[in-house]
């Protein structure tokens, strides 16, 4: 299944954010846009409304959850799936109090973060796209 | 019996004269927000499987929320 929905990637580490690129592109097809750290993040939304993010939270110049808190700001509907290397309690509850959809640690098998992936996209997001057999 | 001996059959009785206890429910919620916030229990390390159900949890308490 491809969904027909574009993707904002935010990691300030290339590697990570390249492995992440692929990855979505098994399930999307439409435009992946990338951000190294929040505020570059801000600017994408803004201009370019991406119905998906996956945003890191520890980065520099703004971190995830900051950024997190601006998206949710300028659209409270705004479907964000957050990573994390270091999942803490705290960190988690503060990004679901927050407003995000899910979490990945980024440690989690691969198959594992394309179902989360897949539940959030088939959650929040397929009754307004639609989907294509591929 | 020396002073320092407890009289146990008058303490019983003592207990038995507590009928109520009373709990402030903010005090002991903001207990809770230290201690969630500032505690060993905040730093604990959470697999996938744990995340996934705190945010099952919290969506569970949004729905009821909005109903």
């Amino acid at each position: 299944m491809a969904y027909k929905i574009n993707a904002l990637i935010v990691d300030d580490d290339d590697h990570v954010r390249g492995f992440l690129v692929v990855l979505i592109r098994r399930l999307l097809e439409g435009v992946v846009f990338e951000a190294r750290h929040g505020q570059e993040a801000i600017e994408i939304y803004k201009a370019e409304k991406p119905d998906l993010v996956l945003l890191d939270v520890n980065m520099p110049h703004m971190n995830g959850l900051d950024a997190l808190r601006q998206i949710r700001a300028l659209n409270p509907d705004a479907v964000i799936i957050m990573l994390t290397s270091l999942a803490t309690r705290r960190i988690v509850e503060d990004a679901a109090d927050l407003g995000a959809c899910n979490f990945i640690r980024k440690d989690t098998p691969k198959s594992q973060i394309l179902e989360v992936i897949t539940n959030t996209i088939e959650e929040h997001l397929v009754p307004q796209t639609e989907a294509t057999q591929s | 019996m020396s002073e320092n001996d407890i009289d146990f059959a008058s303490s019983d009785e003592e207990l038995t004269k507590v009928q109520e206890v009373r709990y402030s429910l903010p005090k002991l919620l903001h207990e809770l927000q230290v201690e969630r916030t500032s505690s060993v229990f905040s730093k604990e390390i959470l697999d996938q499987v744990e995340i996934s159900k705190i945010f099952a949890q919290k969506k569970r308490a949004r729905e009821k929320a909005r109903e």
